[in-house]
């Protein structure tokens, strides 16, 4: 069995997945940050245009301000905890990845 | 030290370090809490044009459906972010669920007002906000499982 072989092999996979798993993830978290803003902009100008409009009163206009401002904190808390399992998955197929490489090297 | 015990050491250190991250491990029961109460919820709110009293009893069980599924997420390890928005969702000095009941019953008790349509301009939107809320929830524990994307939120009308 060449460890030397095998090492090297499981550092080009790991560099590989890290490469791929961690630039999905970002991409996927910028789209989802971009796409709340955007989201929230037209929301909050939409909620200024109907309390001025008489659609809806004072309280409720304040209500969903507010409510903008929780479904910011949502999105926070979710992406923390999304990134964490993104993390423990990657870290998963690297793990995978040594015992398939060692396993497969045995004679 | 010999360059294959260092490769040999930086492998172990790596299986040692996966054990470490701490997130929770995907729970079915904690999917479908998410995804039921979502519903319950909405179904609530498309009442409110309605007296707080006619759908006390209603408002009162997701109260404490809602209490449960943070008392069974805040019990599993490694599940604070889960447990946090549980925490967000029920609060009623917030405006998520425990909040819009609390406004419900204590801003409109008689049910918020209707447009000519008969429909709730205020409402649809409170629908809105709160199902991207659940839906942020859903796709965390749904990633838990496998990797997932979020869906984006829904464009109000």
């Amino acid at each position: 069995m060449n460890l030397d072989k095998i090492f090297e092999e499981i550092a080009d996979g790991i560099k590989e997945i890290v490469k791929n798993g961690a630039k999905a993830f970002a991409d996927e978290a910028e789209k989802d940050l971009r796409a709340f803003l955007k989201d929230s902009e037209e929301d909050l100008k939409r909620y200024s245009r109907m309390f001025a409009d008489g659609a809806i009163s004072k309280f409720e206009y304040q209500f969903l301000v507010k409510m903008k401002a929780d479904g910011a904190e949502m999105l926070a808390v979710s992406a923390k905890g999304i990134a964490k399992a993104r993390y423990k998955h990657l870290l998963e197929s690297v793990r995978n990845l040594i015992v398939s490489s060692v396993m497969a090297a045995l004679p | 030290m010999p360059v294959i015990l260092k490769k040999a050491f930086a492998a172990i250190s790596l299986l040692l370090f996966i054990g470490c991250v701490e997130i929770a491990d995907y729970s079915l029961q904690a999917y479908t809490n998410a995804t039921s109460l979502k519903a319950r919820s909405l179904s609530l709110v498309a009442k409110a044009t309605e007296p707080y009293a006619t759908h006390r009893a209603e408002a009162e069980a997701l109260l404490i459906a809602i209490d449960e599924a943070y008392e069974f997420a805040n019990g599993i390890e490694n599940n604070n972010e889960a447990a946090r928005m549980w925490e967000i969702l029920r609060d009623p000095d917030r405006t998520l669920v425990g909040g819009f009941v609390n406004a419900w019953e204590t801003g409109a008790a008689n049910g918020f007002s209707t447009d000519e349509s008969g429909g709730s301009p205020f409402l649809r939107e409170v629908g809105q906000n709160l199902s991207d809320s659940f839906d942020r929830l859903i796709c965390l524990e749904a990633n838990k499982r496998e990797p997932s994307a979020c869906p984006a939120p829904a464009p109000n009308l």
